[in-house]
């Protein structure tokens, strides 16, 4: 009976579990399969007739340069993860510290709206925004938006783990003569690694996987990885060779780091979602 | 009010996330609400001021209604089942058992490839001249199903689409409120004879509120989003019939430089969005009093 049940539950969770991977594994072995063999059999492995020439002429053509999209996705994600980081979490730590304050309590109320507001409701105002400040077409004004749009939800995650730091730590090291910018610097930075874990993994995925507002605020010159490979493959496209190739060169990274750091990831995602 | 002073040091700590947030956030919320009143089409470098029109003029716009209704409907479907097949999932993989990890990363591991790029993987499946139509003629005696062609189909496939992507969201986060339940209430209803319904019923279930709210919270509010998936799965159509909210306002804000128009239905879609979250949270919210 218990036998039985086991082998049910295990029957169970392989089917579901092979229903999740069908798609990636479909990506995966067609990237390196010539376009006659996708069609004839598209699951199947023919090792001695793989090839690496997808990758090579789909990866590195004159309209689609998949390092270019590299470069540029890792610069935008790359500062703009770094200005999210920096910023809401010296705001955190003043407005935990200083709730007294009432401009910093407007704020925070402000910034509950930022919260919930769809980001395509404010694209169409954010492009006069950017015009007016001559950053339309520029990566520093996609990056603004991020860190614009990232500080709610950064900021929160923050001021939740700060409030957990005793105040009796920085209120000594007060005494002792270190000013607000040092204690942040020296005791409230090192304590409050988890909490930036949390809000790296979420902003690296959300901002590495964004398509409208690069789409829009980049224009035809800079692309992304997500950019790239929709306009090098266009609307109706059925080059399936071309689709799987690119698809595979353009998850690569992502996926080698959840292998890589696939302990943080799931804590990191769950940290801020179970305190609420 | 208590007023606390701030001094240099600590106004400049908090200074430069306001100014960022009051200029990319706060005053794009205000201009879209202030275009919303102007007949600006973007370009030109005068308008003039036309009152409510455009608010007005939503509610006899077909394809905008049509918009409205499609989004809520899949943000509704996308809500309710990727929160009820990720709790049953989390319940399924949360004792540690061997093989539960990679079931787990099986499972999670769509959340991390981009919509766009998944999104030609589906098309690639579910096209007319895709994987699964050869399959399916080799094996059975019949044509080749028009899956992206028939809105209804095409609506399913892509709620199933955008599920694969969302269901291991919803599961990690219950997976992470399930470790969160007092054993020792759950082992004492097991000596009082509840049996498994009972105590998730009474029990396991009560427990996952704050992990629902947020869970139910990220779904609604990502759903009513929605644009990279139907734009590469469909493109909208047919017909416009998997047309969501983003689309609506971009074709009338960028593609027809109907700015001012654009900002009406953008305004509307906030109002819509902002107060529906609202109300979800403070429904969801009431059920975690009794953790406190």
């Amino acid at each position: 009976m218990r036998k039985n049940r086991a082998l049910l539950y295990y029957i169970t969770m392989s089917l579901v579990g092979l229903l999740f991977f069908f798609p990636i594994y479909i990506t995966i072995i067609n990237a390196f399969k010539v376009k006659a063999d996708i069609m004839r059999s598209p699951l199947g492995i023919n090792f001695s007739a793989l090839t690496l020439n997808n990758l090579k002429v789909y990866g590195f053509s004159p309209s689609f340069n998949i390092l270019k999209a590299y470069f540029n996705t890792i610069v935008i994600v790359g500062v703009s993860l770094i200005g999210i980081i920096i910023l809401t979490s010296m705001l955190a730590y003043v407005m935990d510290r200083s709730s007294k304050n009432r401009w910093l309590k407007i704020f925070y109320f402000l910034m509950l709206a930022g919260l919930i507001i769809p980001p395509e409701a404010i694209l169409l105002s954010i492009v006069q925004i950017l015009k007016n400040l001559g950053l339309m077409f520029t990566f520093s004004g996609l990056i603004l938006r991020n860190i614009g749009w990232y500080i709610p939800f950064s900021t929160f995650i923050f001021v939740g783990y700060v409030r957990t730091i005793s105040k009796e730590l920085d209120e000594s090291a007060f005494l002792d003569g270190a000013g607000y910018f040092r204690i942040y610097v020296k005791i409230i930075l090192p304590l409050i690694k988890p909490a930036s874990a949390s809000v790296f993994i979420f902003c690296f995925l959300w901002i590495w996987n964004d398509f409208l507002n690069p789409l829009i605020l980049l224009g035809d010159k800079i692309y992304t990885v997500t950019i790239g490979i929709y306009r090098a493959i266009g609307q109706y496209s059925t080059a399936w060779d071309q689709i799987f190739a690119l698809v595979f060169l353009v998850s690569i990274p992502v996926l080698l780091m959840y292998v890589v750091m696939q302990k943080y990831f799931i804590a990191g995602l769950t940290a801020g979602a179970v305190k609420g | 009010m208590d007023q606390e002073r701030l001094g240099l040091q600590r106004s400049l700590m908090a200074l430069p996330s306001i100014v960022i947030y009051l200029t990319f956030m706060a005053l794009p919320i205000g201009l879209t609400v202030y275009y919303g009143f102007t007949n600006w089409n973007g370009v030109s470098p005068t308008w003039d001021m036309v009152g409510f029109r455009n608010f007005t003029r939503a509610f006899t716009d077909t394809k905008f209604i049509y918009s409205v209704r499609f989004t809520l409907f899949f943000s509704v479907m996308i809500t309710l089942l990727s929160n009820f097949l990720g709790l049953i999932l989390a319940v399924a993989l949360n004792k540690p058992r061997r093989g539960v990890n990679l079931f787990r990363s099986l499972i999670f591991i769509p959340l991390l490839i981009s919509p766009i790029a998944a999104g030609f993987v589906w098309k690639a499946l579910f096209s007319y001249t895709g994987i699964v139509n050869q399959f399916l003629v080799k094996i059975l005696p019949i044509e080749a199903v028009m899956f992206l062609g028939k809105p209804d189909l095409a609506k399913v496939i892509l709620i199933i689409f955008t599920l694969w992507q969302n269901i291991g969201f919803c599961m990690v986060i219950y997976l992470a409120g399930l470790q969160t339940i007092p054993l020792d209430s759950y082992d004492a209803a097991a000596i009082d004879g509840a049996n498994y319904f009972q105590r998730f019923r009474y029990i396991v279930f009560p427990y996952l509120a704050p992990s629902t709210t947020s869970a139910v919270l990220v779904m609604f509010t990502s759903a009513m989003r929605e644009y990279p998936r139907p734009l590469v799965l469909t493109a909208g159509g047919p017909v416009g019939q998997t047309e969501t909210l983003a689309f609506r306002i971009f074709k009338v804000g960028f593609d027809a430089n109907q700015l001012g128009y654009g900002s009406a239905l953008a305004t509307w879609v906030l109002i819509i969005t902002s107060l529906l979250s609202v109300a979800i949270s403070y429904l969801l919210r009431k059920r975690e009093a009794f953790l406190k």
